[in-house]
């Protein structure tokens, strides 16, 4: 099949045609998912040039590999776990060093562009460390649940994404949320949340 | 009448918040809350948690910042190119560090890059009087790094940037954009194919070594033949600010010059032309490289030295980390190499030289210095005997 711009393809044909070698198709998926992957790699690293590598990176394992063929494909389930097994991954190791200096090497720029208010970006790395600091004391899987609900993935897509059943996903989420807020208070006594 | 075993659990209730509006109101379990204070009271404090989080979570990112999809698909499509389809699940160190062919030259690069930023902390020699110090690489050193650096480093300089104010907040940041400079003759056009291994070895000016033994799993495959080039990179620090900043967050700034006398310090590095040859077969890669030492330069008013007792002293620094790092002896032309908590490494002989091998469990690598040109050969999937042997088989 040839998927045409703006497709409403479902994601089992976008599959197929990505194993027809349709790069339409791919880039359809690419339109179609670049944002909340992202978006789930920037909460996961917090930084914006490090989860836009590790975003390219998840799209380029779909190319080279792409997801099995099969009655129960979930493509954003596929993409969605990639995704948080690369960003823990970066944040545990030193990969994210590393890949700093070979991006420096490189000669990239972030796509990122603007020139913010340095005390306000201050005063946000800040707040963002904090939150961060409290993330990292939940276990790893409900700490992906957590962020990518909270990055708009559907419960049957975090299901795929983390291998639980999608009527776990609720009480995975109302654990996470509970422990999160509750790690922060510790570390942080008298702050607000908002 | 509620009874115990009719309350909803916190699963469903948690979901319950994320059905839609309808669902909420007329689903299956509507009825249930209407008539159960104790789940109404349950799915309050879901909601405040399931808020808060959300409030807590939007601090790790805007999505504001989200790059460009489209210039993001330009950036991903020639990245694309360079990777084919049906290549090995996951990039492992080695690979990452020299395998994917088109980048495999430019990890010189990055090694060099590397180098800036330890060779101020290795042990000192004797500096030299001329206007620079000139560092050409004879031979390798590694040193672990413990897979939670970062961790170990990072709440110690969380601490000290807690008790930073605002404004010394902004100052650094302001600082920071005007601090430094970075120009280079070399772009993403510096690596290119080359059509023969005579080519490479024109490009290297007449002589490259290729292997005579293949792994097995290698055995017949031709490889991608790649060439860098030559080029040049400045870092230009401007003292002043540099040691401002420095002094903010109660870091020593240690062996800069006297800003009034050495407004600017500008450290330079000379790339040689490089080859790679990268084979590839059942989804395995083995790289041979060699290029000529790059050539580091430092102007002498910079106090090594003390520079390097500055960067030792941070806090947060492994202990262990700094005791290897003090031990490299001949700094002046020992390459550091960082490897992996759980790789093992040894000091073996290549043609009669010295040679640094690495093992790790995703492939080895070894790396060696012979009559000023250096050489690697790295393998994802294959031991150390193997890259060793493949090391031992390189001819002209």
């Amino acid at each position: 099949m040839t998927v045409s711009h703006a497709s409403a393809a479902s994601d089992g044909a976008l599959v197929q045609a990505l194993h027809d070698g349709d790069d339409e198709a791919f880039a359809e998926v690419f339109r179609r998912y670049y944002p909340t992957v992202y978006g789930v790699l920037l909460r996961i690293t917090g930084v914006p040039d490090e989860a836009e590598d590790l975003t390219q990176e998840v799209f380029l394992r779909l190319y080279q590999r792409p997801v099995p063929l099969g009655t129960d494909v979930n493509l954003a389930g596929w993409l969605y776990r990639v995704a948080s097994n690369l960003g823990f991954n970066a944040v545990r190791s030193r990969r994210r060093l590393r890949d700093r200096v070979l991006r420096w090497a490189r000669l990239e720029r972030p796509l990122v562009t603007g020139a913010p208010n340095p005390a306000a970006e201050a005063e946000r790395s800040d707040a963002a460390a904090r939150v961060r600091q409290a993330l990292a004391e939940l276990p790893e899987r409900d700490r992906t649940v957590l962020i990518l609900r909270h990055s708009g993935v559907s419960y049957a897509e975090i299901a795929a994404a983390v291998g639980i059943r999608t009527s776990s996903v609720g009480t995975v989420l109302a654990r996470a949320e509970r422990a999160l807020r509750a790690r922060y208070l510790a570390r942080n006594p008298g702050a607000g949340e908002e | 009448m509620n009874t115990r075993d009719q309350c909803l659990s916190d699963g469903d209730l948690r979901a319950l918040l994320d059905a839609p509006e309808v669902e909420r109101h007329a689903g299956a379990h509507a009825s249930h809350l209407a008539s159960c204070p104790a789940c109404r009271e349950r799915l309050a404090r879901l909601q405040a948690d399931a808020e808060a989080a959300g409030a807590l979570l939007a601090r790790l990112g805007s999505v504001e910042s989200i790059p460009d999809p489209a210039l993001a698909y330009q950036r991903l499509a020639v990245a694309r190119n360079r990777r084919p389809r049906a290549s090995t699940e996951g990039v492992p160190f080695m690979h990452r560090l020299f395998g994917a062919p088109r980048r495999a030259a430019l990890a010189s690069v990055a090694i060099v890059a590397l180098m800036v930023a330890v060779i101020a902390i290795a042990p000192v020699g004797t500096l030299a009087q001329d206007i620079l110090n000139s560092f050409r690489v004879r031979q390798f050193a590694a040193i672990t790094i413990p897979m939670d650096l970062m961790q170990q480093v990072a709440p110690e300089l969380e601490a000290q940037a807690k008790q930073l104010t605002p404004e010394e907040k902004q100052q650094i940041a302001a600082g920071l954009k005007g601090m430094d400079n970075f120009s280079t003759t070399l772009n993403a056009d510096s690596v290119r194919p080359a059509g023969s291994i005579d080519e490479a070895r024109a490009h290297l000016g007449g002589t490259m070594l290729v292997p005579s033994e293949l792994p097995q799993a290698f055995a017949g495959s031709q490889p991608q033949i790649y060439i860098g080039d030559a080029g040049h990179a400045e870092y230009t620090l401007d003292v002043a600010t540099a040691q401002q900043i420095l002094n903010t967050i109660s870091l020593k700034p240690g062996g800069l010059p006297d800003p009034a006398q050495t407004p600017e310090v500008t450290i330079s590095l000379e790339l040689s032309p490089s080859a790679v040859l990268a084979y590839e077969a059942n989804g395995q890669h083995l790289i041979v490289g060699q290029t000529a030492s790059p050539v580091l330069n430092i102007p002498s008013s910079v106090d090594v030295e003390a520079l390097r007792e500055a960067v030792l002293s941070i806090p947060g620094l492994p202990p262990e980390l700094v005791a290897q790092i003090r031990a490299v002896q001949d700094w002046q032309h020992t390459l550091i190499i960082p490897v992996p908590a759980g790789a093992k490494t040894s000091q073996e002989k290549v043609d009669g030289a010295p040679a640094l091998l690495i093992e790790a469990e995703e492939g080895a690598a070894v790396l060696w210095q012979k009559d000023g040109i250096l050489y690697g050969v790295a393998g994802e999937g294959l031991s150390g005997s193997d890259v060793m042997r493949v090391a031992g088989s390189l001819g002209s």
